[in-house]
């Protein structure tokens, strides 16, 4: 009985395979960067969740190299264009003002052209 | 005051002529937004190294991602199998897999792949945005990813994803 308790005790020291990562970080700002760059961050195999939320093995990965690139010194913008390059624009959450130009200059580029149209018609038909 | 009726039939009738050409406009290929290849440094599964450069010797490589825990990737070797036999070269990329284990699968289930860069810790795969196996790769001229297929390789998928930039 005893061995039995003893047994049940140590068990998870011999059976614990998986090794807790730990992220140390030189200051508080950097490990506060860490853990707000995984939120702006979509799992690509996991739709609709951040890579924060994922324990998947491409989640983790791309954790790890968030830390890597934390500890190179790199800043959020960097480390986020590189992750774009990889994985595609969608991969961060917030658009980039350069793939999304069609649609901030669209409505605008219509709108001159129907008040444009409107007045040569308006004045043809005056 | 003509001009308004008119002016919305007009609106009304091109997004009317946009929507049945979007409708009817079936796209045989697939379109793919070109990317950098990001140059890597590796072994093969025997030992050799091998590098993105080695890539450059032909115009377009079939990088195939596959690993022996992988269920997909036994689906798809049968399929494999049958496009090395049409001729195509495959390179194979060991994603995240242990050695003996890969040989083993090469030697049972057959080997289509000319040769096979050993990645145990996904590193290539991370740098080809692999998120998991099996995905399939076109890369032009050992420098930029022209398409990539994420999931099982079948005919459908060789027919509309990469055959129009083989047969080129």
């Amino acid at each position: 009985m005893r061995f039995f308790v003893f047994f049940l005790i140590i068990s998870p020291l011999i059976f614990s395979k998986d090794e807790i990562q730990t992220y140390n970080f030189k200051n508080d700002f950097d490990e506060k960067r860490f853990y707000s760059l995984q939120k702006e961050v979509s799992c690509p195999l996991c739709e609709g969740s951040s890579i924060a939320g994922s324990n998947a093995p491409i989640a983790v990965d791309i954790k790890n190299k968030i830390y890597l690139e934390i500890v190179e010194g790199k800043s959020n913008e960097e480390i986020l264009t590189n992750l774009r390059d990889i994985f595609g624009n969608d991969v961060t959450y917030k658009p980039t003002f350069e793939n999304n130009m069609i649609l901030w200059f669209l409505p605008v580029v219509l709108l001159l052209a129907i008040v444009f149209a409107a007045r040569i018609f308006l004045k043809k038909n005056a | 005051m003509k001009i308004y009726p008119l002016l919305t039939i007009l609106i009304v009738l091109s997004f009317f002529g946009l929507f049945l050409f979007q409708l009817f406009s079936n796209p045989s290929t697939y379109e793919f937004k070109e990317k950098k290849l990001i140059p890597f440094d590796s072994n093969l599964l025997n030992g050799d190294p091998y590098t993105s450069d080695d890539l450059k010797n032909d115009s377009l490589s079939l990088l195939n991602v596959w690993a022996t825990w992988c269920v997909g990737c036994r689906l798809e070797h049968t399929y494999l199998m049958e496009l090395e036999r049409k001729g195509i070269t495959i390179i194979g990329i060991n994603y995240k897999d242990e050695k003996e284990k890969a040989f083993k699968w090469l030697d049972q289930f057959g080997n289509p792949y000319q040769q096979n860069v050993f990645d145990d810790q996904g590193e290539i795969g991370f740098l080809l945005g692999v998120s998991g196996a099996p995905e399939t790769f076109a890369i032009k001229d050992g420098n930029s990813i022209v398409m990539h297929h994420v999931g099982v390789l079948d005919d459908k998928v060789w027919k509309s994803k990469f055959a129009p930039l083989f047969e080129k």
